[in-house]
């Protein structure tokens, strides 16, 4: 695995993203869907390390890096993910200018919908690896409604439904 | 107001970082609250700027915000130390989930755990989906998200477009509603 290459297609799903998650799409694109250099269950186990740490949700791309060339991989993965916010400081000095233009405003909250409906069809093919059975569909609804209904973190919903699966697998 | 030292500024975005579960906003809410409030080295209304332009800014927000904060504070080289704090122990922590995982992924318990968990992740990337659409939601927005939200949804699922070009499609998809008087 060339790591130059390896940062260049970290870095474009960083660069093209505005939230930490929203990179899902285009690095599931180029990983998984392109290249077959990651299969979707690595993808979300990344994912589901990525919310189990502290700290910025983009931290899964550390995961990917570390799957697709070991530990080198994994200091390529950290680079592509704290590359844009140094290029914030710059950027900052030309939005402080212009993000009071109607235009460019309009221009982000177009992109902002478009990330929500990439994120969501990412999320389709993890649901179907993920999501087999009744006990699956049971479990998503729940942590649905935990996500969108209570306050309590992501980190103890995600600990929650694998304590909940366990349970079921221990007692059925 | 105080000059911030190197090292307590480092140490503050540490412990934000490092001891703040739950993603980006709770490490901003603890930032405001150390930097804002507590030490007073900035005033809200500047880390507000900040805040706001760091979600116009690629990547992850609260890597931006922090190195903008920082940078505000001390300069270049307190906006690296801000980054490699907030980043660097999330970063050792995944790595140190994956290896364990891998190790025992063969062993059933293990197994059911993870899938569990698994579950709950597709969960919350779909939450977050609806997070992003909800204040357009609630501006009664419909028809912008349905063919904004709608179309990159299909377009990616079925393959036909790459997510880059999806997104530069939005823009101009945007632009063209807001010529018809789409609201």
């Amino acid at each position: 695995m060339n790591l130059l290459w390896l940062y260049l297609l970290l870095a474009k799903a960083t660069l093209t993203s505005f939230s930490g998650m929203t990179s899902l799409a285009i690095a599931r694109n180029d990983f998984v869907l392109q290249h077959h250099l990651l299969t979707d269950q690595q993808l979300t186990t990344a994912i589901a390390a990525g919310r189990l740490a502290p700290g910025p949700n983009g931290v899964y791309l550390v995961g990917i890096g570390y799957y697709l060339a070991g530990y080198p991989g994994a200091v390529v993965g950290w680079l592509a993910l704290v590359t844009p916010a140094f290029l914030s400081i710059l950027l900052l000095h030309w939005l402080r200018r212009h993000s009071d233009r109607p235009g460019f405003r309009r221009a982000l909250d177009s992109v902002l919908m478009a990330a929500a409906g990439l994120s969501l069809a990412s999320a389709l093919p993890l649901a179907q690896d993920s999501i087999v059975d009744a006990r699956g569909v049971v479990l998503a609804v729940a942590a649905v409604a935990a996500f969108l209904l209570t306050k309590v973190d992501s980190f103890w919903i995600i600990l929650g439904a694998a304590a909940l699966s366990l349970l079921y697998f221990a007692v059925l | 107001m105080d000059v911030p030292r190197f090292r307590e500024l480092t140490a503050i975005f540490f412990r934000s970082g490092s001891f703040t579960l739950g993603g980006g906003n709770p490490i901003q809410a603890a930032l405001h609250l150390e930097l804002v409030e507590r030490r007073r080295w900035l005033d809200s209304a500047e880390f507000g700027l900040i805040y706001g332009l760091a979600r116009f800014t690629p990547g992850t927000n609260v890597l931006a915000c922090s190195a903008a904060l920082a940078w505000r504070l001390g300069g270049w080289p307190a906006a690296i130390a801000a980054v490699v704090a907030v980043s660097v122990p999330a970063s050792l922590l995944v790595l140190l989930l994956l290896t364990g995982y891998e190790q025992t992924r063969s062993n059933h318990w293990v197994g059911h755990a993870i899938g569990g968990a698994l579950v709950a992740v597709v969960a919350l990337i779909a939450v977050s989906a609806w997070k992003i659409v909800k204040p357009y939601a609630s501006q009664r927005r419909w028809l912008r998200i349905a063919i904004l939200s709608g179309g990159a949804t299909i377009a990616l699922a079925s393959g036909w477009l790459s997510p880059i070009t999806i997104l530069a499609l939005a823009v101009l998809a945007g632009f063209a509603l807001d010529r018809l008087g789409v609201k």
